[in-house]
């Protein structure tokens, strides 16, 4: 018997990641021995490890350490991103609980897939190596495939789990492949390592190698991030998948794609911000029109909203190559950390809106169907407003910082234009969102929907309404956070 | 030896061609034996547990009847299908036989006699056994048989269903043993039934340490050996090529050569898996006074640990021939339950018991500071009242896994006793609806 | 040993290429499934060659034994596509090549004329990738890799139920044969009386 010597492991490090681990498995247990018909305890269960893990976190705020042979971290950056990914996955189950029993696809399995993709979301903020991110992405994006095809016996559904399955499988071969060369150029697969021998400088012949290898690598990212040329997915994905998954993928993959991205071009290849940094930044500004400039011409609410998800990709993109730039290093992690979190709290407060005008059966999403909203259900009327000024970036909300974050780090980084690109399709975008609080308040209602809102889902729209607000109208504790956060990222 | 051999024949890469082209030589001539062989015997066996004869006219005791069978079957026509697709359906009795052949390559044969020694036998034994699952599947989709088809679906279904507890069930041996090296497991497994090598210093080795002894050996044969008679296709597995279903099954188009290929293949496969049984489970060539016999005139030693393990093999052989005469067949639904529901999870709990044995047997032996075994619970070594005696840490683990593996099976068993979908329920709904309750 | 090898090494090659090649040329979906599990094999013969076993082994359990399986049992249960002939080539399958052998060059130039080709094996024995070794590697470097591979198969088992699995009471039941004349009298029927009712009962 050979000696295997198991290396020693802080297991602190891996803290949540093991309490959301373990629990999904104990929710799969919990289906199990739950009846049928009350499936509802499986997802409070769930509730109660997300905020088990969020808590878990709190000795470790500016105490960075890594285990696992330097493959997992658990810095500042991470931590936040972490909590950011706990704080969407409680207000998605808190507005799925009611909901799938209303679409009859209720199954104790959805809270144990989403605790999973909620750990390869924290996998991908943690992930200092090239292996644990991929493994991270796939694990998100599997969970992603079935979450997105849950409510099968619907064609739409099952068009939206298989137009998935086929991208996101070929976006996977991209980003291996990637991986694979850069591997072959530096010979490690760990991000410093990688970071080391470019600083060492490389052998000729390497040199494509890497390069081929990193644009693989960004291709296989902008899949998941759904960055310009890439993003045709997008919208058929949302509308087809059910709802709460719909926001949580596009606040989820989209948050833990840009935070690997973020840690791989900032990390290892931080000395190429030459070449990737005006490419990137081209690729942001197409991102943000053909986004914002695609959402105008939608009048289904849910397409709409997945188009300026991908608007958003690209002024959160702005803030990660901003930061490339030594110029604005800091300015960049934080207007990215920042934005992401308004970002994330106003979309699923925008969806979870969207779930309560959704009957059975029928979806609400057209315009119309927001008609006189404000008459029938002033509460959430005011909620989706306020997400709307937010994702228009209208000032007493989160979304405004966000974006006066983004826009001031790419300035800083020199890159003038692209914040001008970014303030001119920030107008653009305000012209669709404002549509809809006119909608609301301006008009009689055309049909007759009745709304449901009940207890949990109120709590979610309240939550990530009263986030879009606080955050927006005092910012102060969250741009400590930000800005404690980016001290960690080291180079 | 080498240098001569050079001298005599040249350069070195001559000589390993003729090395490897004389194993592959004897490998071919002996299995097409032992398919003639077996064939007789099955039809005897069979025969005599039916209270008739058997074939008892071509040569003594009717030994000859295998070749009367084979030139009957080389002057048949060669019958391929209009519609067939002509080359699949060529090619695949070869891709169903020839993995077959390769297993005997790494298979030991007996002492010293292993035609390649790799270190991983044991993978390899997997692997290839589970490519002529390729080649049934040619058969059923080239014979443009509905039949075909659906005997060669059946097939791999069931091929690929009894791999898994199969392939967990030699896992939890490769835990215990420590190798993947079949050539290992025969000097593993001397000493005395239960207490194995310990004592050796003691008692002159009896080479009687069947794994088969050992509650983790004698569940993962138990299981191991069910999984051969599925993936060979023995009788109450012999679905895919159940006569009154589906006429022959993935075999129905075939005829002459092709047929005798196929079938070839299987029977040889059933002897390969037992040969590998014996080897893992039943002691390899050991046997009392083999051993002794090896080291004293090694042989003699040879050829008798061939004898012995041959002789295993074929015992293993004799029990699949007497339960094709004792049991019907089953049916897919039952088939599919019975891996999935019982096997499987037996398996997974016999590669726990021997995860638990080996922890007792390593814990903390010699001064406890070794790595990798020096956890303490407290700075209490929790088995450290065992001291350093292998025979006793055996006897722990021999009591802990029997009651763990006696257990699992009783719950399993109890858990099982009503076939899937066949609850009161389920039977009184379908007694009045008429319905049956296949998936 | 080194011409013998040679030969060998140049005839698996060989028959990878050519095996590949076929894979996207060959008309026959199932052919060229078929040829895609002939490569793999041959590829594991490579490994072998090399005196990787544990890689070869792998290489032939997992492709041959399992993938290969997987992509033959999915096309022939999707009966429209078996046996048909299926277009490989489209209008612009030119530009596709010119794009990938420009990659391909891009990537192999700089390393067939960089690299030192004339490296003599050195004395001592190395050991490609060993049971041992790979089992070591998977519990110390690669530890968190291999505990998250286990946790991303978990996930892919529960979401192959999730998908697949029908509760016994919303699964189709099997019409005895008397049911289904029933049932086709009753359609004739309606299809009489009204032949616009029709188009919900051909639900699936």
């Amino acid at each position: 018997m050979p000696d295997i010597q198991i290396p020693s492991i802080d297991l602190g490090v891996s803290l949540q990641l093991l309490i959301i681990f373990g629990g999904a498995m104990v929710l799969l247990l919990a289906d199990l021995f739950s009846g049928e018909g009350n499936k509802r305890i499986v997802g409070y269960i769930a509730l109660l490890f997300v905020v088990g893990a969020a808590a878990a976190g709190v000795p470790y705020w500016d105490a960075p350490r890594s285990t696992f042979n330097g493959m997992l971290v658990l810095d500042n950056f991470a931590l936040t991103l972490n909590w950011i990914f706990l704080l969407s996955t409680a207000i998605t189950i808190l507005i799925s609980l009611e909901y799938l029993p209303r679409q009859g696809i209720e199954r104790g399995e959805y809270y144990a897939l989403l605790l999973f993709a909620l750990g390869g979301m924290m996998l991908l903020a943690q992930g200092t190596d090239l292996i644990v991110l991929f493994l991270g992405l796939e694990l998100l994006s599997i969970t992603l495939y079935v979450l997105a095809g849950f409510a099968y016996p619907r064609l739409s559904s099952e068009e939206a789990a298989m137009k998935y399955l086929l991208i996101g499988a070929f976006a996977a071969g991209f980003l291996v492949f990637g991986i694979a060369l850069l591997y072959g150029a530096t010979g490690t697969s760990s991000l410093a390592g990688i970071a080391n021998k470019l600083g060492s400088g490389l052998a000729a012949d390497d040199v494509a190698f890497m390069l081929a290898g990193a644009a693989l690598v960004i291709i296989g990212f902008g899949y998941k991030i759904s960055m310009a040329p890439f993003h045709m997915w997008t919208p058929d994905v949302y509308e087809g998948s059910p709802t709460p998954v719909a926001a949580f993928m596009s606040v989820g993959t989209k948050g833990a794609g840009f935070a690997a991205l973020a840690r791989l071009l900032l990390v290892a290849l931080g000395s190429q911000y030459a070449t990737w940094g005006l490419i990137l930044a081209i690729l942001a500004a197409v991102t943000m029109v053909i986004g914002n400039v695609s959402a105008v011409a939608q009048t289904n609410v849910k397409r709409m909203l997945a188009y300026s998800s991908i608007g958003h990709a690209g002024y959160i993109l702005m803030g990660v190559l901003s930061a490339g730039s030594p110029a604005a290093a800091n300015r960049g992690i934080e207007g990215f950390l920042f934005y992401l979190l308004a970002y994330s709290l106003t979309n699923l407060g925008a969806f979870a809106v969207l779930i309560a005008l959704e009957q059975r059966g029928e979806a609400a999403w057209s315009l119309d169907d927001f008609a006189g909203l404000w008459h029938r259900q002033p509460f959430l009327a005011i909620a989706m407003a306020l997400c709307m000024f937010s994702l228009a970036g209208v000032p007493p909300t989160a979304g405004f910082w966000g974006k006066f974050y983004v826009f001031t780090a790419a300035w800083e980084a020199g890159l003038q234009w692209l914040a001008v690109v970014g303030v001119i399709t920030s107008a653009i975008a305000a012209f669709f969102y404002l549509r809809i609080i006119v909608q609301m308040f301006m008009r009689d209602p055309v049909r007759e929907i009745s709304p449901s809102l009940d207890r949990n889902l109120m709590i979610g729209v309240g939550l990530a309404a009263l986030g879009v607000i606080v955050f927006g109208i005092s910012p102060t504790p969250v741009i400590d956070l930000v800005q404690g956060s980016v001290l960690a990222l080291s180079r | 030896m080498l240098q001569f051999l050079e001298n005599i024949f040249g350069p070195s890469w001559i000589v390993s061609l003729i090395a490897f082209l004389i194993s592959t030589t004897v490998i071919l001539i002996v299995t097409p034996v032992t398919f003639m062989m077996m064939t007789w015997f099955e039809r005897r066996i069979v025969a005599r547990m039916q209270d008739r004869l058997g074939p008892n006219r071509v040569g003594p005791a009717g030994l000859l009847q295998a070749v009367a069978d084979g030139v009957k079957m080389f002057t048949k026509e060669n019958i391929t299908p209009r519609a067939a697709d002509k080359w699949v359906h060529l090619i695949a009795p070869l891709v169903a036989t020839g993995p077959v052949i390769f297993l005997f390559a790494v298979i030991p044969w007996g002492y010293g006699l292993s035609p390649v020694d790799i270190n991983v036998s044991v993978l390899f034994v997997i692997a290839v056994s589970s490519i002529s699952a390729v080649g049934l599947m040619m058969g059923g989709w080239g014979s443009n048989n509905k039949f075909a088809l659906l005997g060669a679906m059946r097939a791999v279904a069931q091929m690929v269903s009894y791999e898994i507890p199969a392939v967990i069930a030699l896992l939890s041996m490769v835990l215990f043993t420590g190798t993947m090296n079949l050539n290992k497991y025969t000097e593993l497994q001397g000493g005395l039934p239960i207490l194995g090598n310990t004592l050796k210093d003691v008692i002159p080795d009896l080479g009687l340490g069947w794994f088969v002894f050992t509650p983790i050996g004698l569940v993962g044969f138990m299981i191991f050996f069910i999984c051969i008679l599925s993936e060979g296709e023995r009788t109450p597995f012999d679905i895919p090529e159940a006569d009154s279903e589906i006429v022959a099954g993935y075999m129905t188009e075939y005829s002459g050569m092709k047929f005798a290929v196929f079938y070839m293949g299987q029977f040889l496969f059933n002897y390969a898996l037992s040969m590998v049984a014996s080897i893992i489970f039943l002691g390899g060539w050991n046997f009392p006074g083999i051993p002794q016999l090896i080291s004293i005139a090694p042989p003699i030693g040879a050829l008798a640990s061939a004898v012995v393990l041959g002789a295993k093999a074929w015992f293993l052989f004799f029990v699949m021939i007497w339960l094709r005469g004792a049991f019907p067949r089953l049916r897919m639904d039952q088939l599919m339950a019975f891996a999935w529901k019982f096997l499987l999870p037996l398996a997974l709990i016999n590669i726990l018991s021997a995860a638990l044995w080996l922890t007792i047997m390593l814990w903390c032996t010699g001064d406890c500071t070794q790595n990798p075994w020096v956890f303490t619970v407290g700075g209490i070594n929790p088995l450290g009242w065992l001291g350093n005696s292998p025979v006793l840490r055996q006897l722990v683990g021999f009591v802990l896994t029997a009651i763990i593996n006696a257990g699992a099976f009783f719950w399993l068993l109890n858990v099982n006793r009503r076939p899937a979908g066949e609850t009161p329920a389920d039977l009184a709904r379908d007694q009045a609806f008429g319905t049956a309750s296949l998936p | 040993m080194n011409i013998l090898i040679m030969v060998i090494f140049v005839v698996l090659a060989a028959f990878t290429l050519a095996a590949g090649v076929m894979v996207v040329t060959v008309k026959n979906i199932i052919h060229a499934a078929l040829w895609l599990i002939a490569s793999f094999f041959s590829v594991a013969a490579m490994y072998l060659l090399m005196e990787a076993e544990f890689i070869a082994i792998v290489q032939v359990l997992v492709y041959v034994g399992a993938i290969s399986i997987l992509v033959l049992f999915a096309i022939m249960l999707t009966r429209h596509v078996t046996g048909e002939g299926v277009r490989q080539l489209y209008k612009r399958w030119w530009i596709a090549l010119i794009v990938a052998a420009a990659l391909f060059g891009v990537l192999i130039v700089p390393t067939v004329f960089n690299y030192e080709w004339a490296v003599q094996p050195s004395g001592a024995q190395i050991s490609i990738a060993s049971t041992v070794e790979i089992g070591t590697a998977f519990m110390r470097e690669y530890l968190l890799p291999f505990e998250v591979a286990s946790v991303l198969l978990l996930v892919a088992l529960i979401g192959a139920i999730v998908i697949a699995f029908e509760e016994r009471s919303t699964r189709r039941r099997v019409l005895t044969l008397a049911e289904e004349v029933e049932q086709r009298r009753q359609r004739n029927e309606s299809l009489r009386l009204a032949p616009t009712t029709h188009a919900s009962e051909t639900s699936e």
